[in-house]
């Protein structure tokens, strides 16, 4: 369905941020990728989504549509002017019935839990919330592809874990696939059907393993923790270097 | 759960607040008490220390009335007013072209940036005076001279709004393949109207002073014409009459453009 290849990105220096990355992402998949934190997977995304369009390669869609591939930031960046529901309705530009759009967006706001406060402004939200409502734009855009850069990592345990589940809940319905962006291999094992290793310096894939426990996971379940060490054990130098330091104990 | 703790206190955060609406009319009522005050200084100051220069309130207020009875003041004032409606339209559009493709384009910025620091610097009175000599006593060379004084002031608001576009907010319109008139009301537009509004306010204020001295000084008719004619003949009250006037007009350019609009694009930063 999307098909990654790029040879090579660098910046102004002529050191490579990328090199020989090659990987897809099957219809309907949940694709982790996981690396160190500055390794350039935030740089990936932008190319994939196609905010920056220099490099060395080709990023190729099955579908051919220009429609079809999402973002959602690590920050909500909804727009402060907009109310919740003009957030979500602002990506439904295309569609020729508006009140199908607005029950649409309605709808959406409901599965994430923020019917209630459709009129609300972004500044009158929690970090939580706001999230949720990214969320709800990002699904209301209907992408074949979705790429998420480390969305909830600003969040609480409890607010992150209740917003992976919406999200898994709304890849489902929405026949999306995903991209998912971290650096916490838990959150990693919980969330997706195949994780990438990536490494740093330049970025390439080192390894690519299916997770095939049944849904739905859960951070704290014996089963993800018992795939996680695992883990840590066959790639100690790239796991266990930086933020996940302490569970390779 | 949490996250219903959450929405309670949100629920209770949105709900409408009394006090707030409260709050503005009491500000309404300071700002006409304290232009009260004024009038009421005034006029005892008058009574007290028989200020020959200076006419009491009163006798402005029916020197007002005179000047509308008779259409002298209605027509003067629709002239000015005229000007500046035009010249402002034109210098405000101008001036935000300007500015934004200075604030967006480095290279507009380096080149106009010197004639810019030149447009703000040079005195008004120098363009009006130049602008009458080289095009002659009209109309274009009127409101010509307001143009050439008041845009670069607009440029420069708006070169600083342009250059703190907030290009995250940007890369979501381009992620979400947002059409470039949506892209534009929705995501670039309300990043500016601080912006916009804020040289609208200055501007209008320069604006009217403006028109005033080319009236003065190159015009047979406006507002600055007339006060010119009332300065010949040492007519105080008839200076300040038009003062009356004049203030009228602001206040209520004031109070039904520019302070409704500017309620509508920034009630989102007070709720």
């Amino acid at each position: 369905m999307l098909t990654i290849d790029i040879q090579n990105k660098s910046f102004d220096s002529d050191v490579s941020i990328i090199k020989n990355l090659h990987f897809s992402v099957d219809k309907n998949e949940i694709v982790a990728l996981i690396g160190p934190s500055g390794a350039g997977k935030s740089t990936l995304l932008n190319l994939i989504a196609g905010l920056d369009e220099e490099f060395e390669g080709t990023i190729t869609s099955a579908s051919c549509a220009t429609h079809n591939i999402g973002l959602m930031f690590q920050e909500a960046r909804l727009m402060p002017w907009l109310t919740v529901l003009e957030n979500v309705l602002l990506v439904a530009e295309g569609r020729k019935d508006k009140q199908k759009a607005k029950q649409d967006a309605l709808d959406i706001l409901k599965l994430v839990g923020m019917e209630s406060h459709e009129h609300a402004y972004p500044k009158q939200l929690s970090g939580g919330m706001t999230k949720r409502v990214a969320l709800a734009r990002a699904f209301m855009f209907n992408p074949e592809v979705l790429l998420m850069d480390e969305p909830f990592a600003s969040l609480d345990a409890p607010s992150a874990e209740q917003l992976r589940q919406k999200l898994l809940i709304l890849q489902q319905q929405m026949s999306s696939s995903i991209l998912y962006v971290t650096h916490d291999l838990t959150e990693a094992v919980a969330i997706a059907d195949r994780i990438i290793f990536l490494t740093e310096k330049p970025m390439t894939v080192i390894e690519q393993r299916e997770v095939s426990l049944p849904r739905p996971r859960y951070l704290h379940d014996p089963e993800v923790s018992e795939i996680c060490q695992f883990f840590y054990r066959q790639f100690p130098d790239l796991l266990c270097s930086h933020e996940n330091s302490a569970k390779c104990m | 759960m949490i996250s219903s703790g959450v929405t309670a206190m949100l629920d209770k955060n949105i709900q409408p607040k009394q006090t707030k609406s409260r709050g503005s009319n009491t500000s309404t009522l300071i700002r006409i008490a304290s232009l009260l005050l004024l009038l009421a200084i005034w006029q005892l100051s008058v009574w007290l220390f028989a200020v020959q220069m200076l006419p009491s309130p009163t006798a402005v207020f029916n020197a007002l009335i005179d000047h509308i009875a008779s259409n002298e003041l209605p027509y003067h004032l629709g002239v000015t007013l005229q000007r500046v409606a035009f010249s402002f339209t034109i210098a405000m559009l101008l001036g935000s072209a300007i500015g934004l493709l200075m604030g967006y384009f480095k290279k507009v910025d380096n080149w106009f940036d010197s004639l810019l620091t030149l447009g703000l610097n040079i005195p008004a009175l120098v363009t009006i005076i130049l602008c009458f000599m080289w095009f002659g006593l009209n109309e274009f060379s009127a409101v010509l001279a307001v143009i050439l004084n008041k845009a670069p002031n607009v440029a420069v608001t708006l070169r600083e709004g342009a250059k703190a576009i907030d290009k995250s907010l940007m890369e979501v319109a381009k992620v979400y393949q947002l059409p470039w008139q949506r892209t534009l009301t929705k995501v670039y537009l309300p990043q500016l109207y601080p912006y916009f509004l804020a040289a609208a306010r200055t501007g209008l204020a320069l604006v009217w002073k403006i028109v005033l001295v080319v009236e003065l000084v190159g015009c047979s008719d406006g507002v600055g014409f007339q006060l010119g004619n009332f300065f010949q003949f040492f007519d105080i009250t008839s200076i300040l009459a038009y003062t009356f006037a004049f203030a009228a007009i602001i206040y209520t350019i004031e109070g039904l453009v520019l302070r409704p609009w500017e309620r509508k694009v920034t009630r989102w930063r007070k709720c």
